[in-house]
């Protein structure tokens, strides 16, 4: 399968604080990757990394196989960017941004983005400055699908969405990736989003990728499980097996890829007689691998 | 497609009422001078008002001498300060073609409009200086207003560069060595003092041009 997105061993600092050591990852053609990570582990600073916008310490990253320090026009013409907050152009009116785009791309597509606004109640003559972050949201959206492009990258984009504008966003982006065999690259706080967008999963951890897997493989195997302490001197820690264990009164509960067998036949070991299994959403496996702090 | 024309449609919705706003004052500063010269004739006798152009350096518009430089200036606060804010130049980078001829785009749209704004108020102050004064004068001040229109569009070069910094340390750096450079273009306002400095102006027009292709390679690599 083609790699629309390559890094390879990227190193990066903001002064002393190392955001990433050697980190190496590949999105293939056709996939959702959605980047999840608690604030500060760098989501954006990847993203500006991939588009050129910041010099990472070490490594590099292709787009489309071009150096992302030399991304030729015709390949930037193909990937879709959409800034953290839905930055725009807020100068131009609702019309004059489409026309303004319109002359850069070959395959402009007028009728997606004016379809996508027609849900919307703003003139054609309205300013992008007057607008709410859910209807500039629209409008960066509406804007993506006009270019066509085969990559999206989008960071953060149910930043300051309102429920109905992130179902609107993220149904349009998924009806998007699915018709037309398009990659999608993409951040955002809410995980419940992303957890009927995404084909892939990253999970950054401060200076590390913690997790790179299916979305599926995660959600089938990835569990919680619950038990009680069996005496007052009774610890478990986090290691290879088990993941971000704690404990309320003498109630535990950990998290692990492990089936409910395996975790019952290590913890009978150490005294636990009965534990239960509990299926879990993306946004409680992400707690689940990420810890709650 | 032509990027010239697309992206000089962005910079004019970004600018057009600046503009229109320049050439009003610029206009009102010429029918100022007019005005104020054909008072002195009428008050001082036109014998003196001449020989104060022709001998003393007098200008017949010192209003000029602030006008244009900050007419460039403010040209790029409008122009690029937007572009800074969110980081929106990021956008303007992302346009598929080749960054240094977008960023070359932008500053030959602000060069190309205060050129041409200086070079409409040059003609129209001449036509009508030229109805009260005689052509020597009006050549006198053509050559008054060339270092001011130097440092216009030279200001407005220095301006960008100064906004397109990502770091403000190095902001500060960029303002003093502005600041040094269009200092050069105010050492006298004698008409012909600039006479023989015309490649130390071409020097400093050159240098507004290249400096922010500086900055925007450091806004590239993200450095704050």
């Amino acid at each position: 399968m083609e790699k629309i997105i390559e890094c390879d061993k990227i190193t990066h600092y903001y002064g002393d604080r190392l955001i990433y050591a050697d980190l190496s990852f590949d999105v293939e053609k056709g996939k959702v990757l959605g980047l999840l990570g608690k604030n500060g582990t760098g989501k954006t600073t990847i993203i500006n990394i991939l588009n050129g916008y910041l010099k990472p310490r070490s490594g590099v990253c292709r787009l489309f196989g071009e150096d992302m320090n030399n991304i030729s026009p015709a390949t930037k013409s193909r990937v879709g960017l959409l800034l953290e907050g839905h930055v725009q152009h807020t100068y131009f009116n609702v019309q004059q941004i489409e026309k303004f785009y319109s002359a850069f791309f070959p395959k402009w597509k007028k009728e997606a983005y004016y379809e996508l606004l027609k849900k919307l109640q703003v003139l054609p003559t309205q300013k992008i400055s007057t607008m709410s972050c859910g209807q500039r949201s629209q409008v960066a959206l509406g804007l993506l699908f006009a270019q066509d492009p085969d990559l999206l990258i989008l960071d953060d984009f149910s930043m300051g969405l309102d429920p109905g504008y992130r179902r609107l966003f993220v149904e349009y982006l998924k009806d998007y990736a699915s018709a037309g065999n398009k990659t999608v690259f993409l951040t955002s706080h809410i995980i419940q989003d992303m957890e009927m967008l995404i084909d892939d999963c990253m999970i950054m951890d401060y200076g590390r990728l913690l997790l790179h897997r299916p979305v599926k493989e995660i959600m089938d195997n990835f569990k919680r499980y619950r038990f009680v302490a069996p005496g007052q001197d009774f610890r478990l820690s986090a290691g290879n097996d088990f993941w971000s264990p704690s404990v309320l009164g003498d109630k535990w509960e950990v998290y692990s890829f492990l089936n409910k067998e395996e975790v019952l036949s290590k913890l009978s070991a150490m005294g636990v007689k009965e534990i239960t299994e509990e299926k879990l959403s993306l946004e409680d496996a992400f707690i689940g691998l990420t810890g709650k702090y | 497609m032509n990027l010239f024309k697309a992206l000089s449609y962005k910079e004019w919705m970004k600018t057009r009422k600046f503009i229109l706003v320049t050439f009003v004052l610029l206009a009102a500063v010429a029918v100022y001078s007019y005005i104020d010269i054909t008072y002195a004739i009428r008050m001082e006798e036109a014998v003196n008002v001449w020989y104060g152009f022709i001998f003393q350096g007098v200008s017949v518009s010192s209003l000029m001498m602030y006008l244009i430089p900050l007419s460039g200036i403010s040209m790029a606060i409008i122009q690029f300060v937007p572009e800074m804010t969110n980081k929106r130049l990021k956008l303007t980078l992302h346009l598929p073609a080749g960054e240094t001829r977008l960023v070359s785009a932008m500053l030959l749209y602000g060069y190309g409009v205060l050129f041409a704004l200086y070079f409409a108020c040059v003609i129209f102050m001449s036509v009508i200086i030229g109805m009260i004064l005689p052509s020597e004068v009006v050549g006198m001040m053509v050559l008054q207003f060339l270092p001011w229109i130097t440092a216009g569009l030279a200001g407005y070069g220095f301006t960008a560069w100064i906004c397109v910094e990502p770091s403000w340390k190095q902001r500060i750096f960029n303002m003093l060595i502005s600041v040094g450079l269009l200092s050069v273009l105010f050492v006298s306002i004698y008409p012909e003092t600039y006479s023989d400095f015309g490649w130390g102006m071409l020097l400093v027009l050159v240098s507004s041009f290249v400096f922010p292709f500086y900055s925007c390679v450091r806004f590239k690599q993200g450095i704050q």
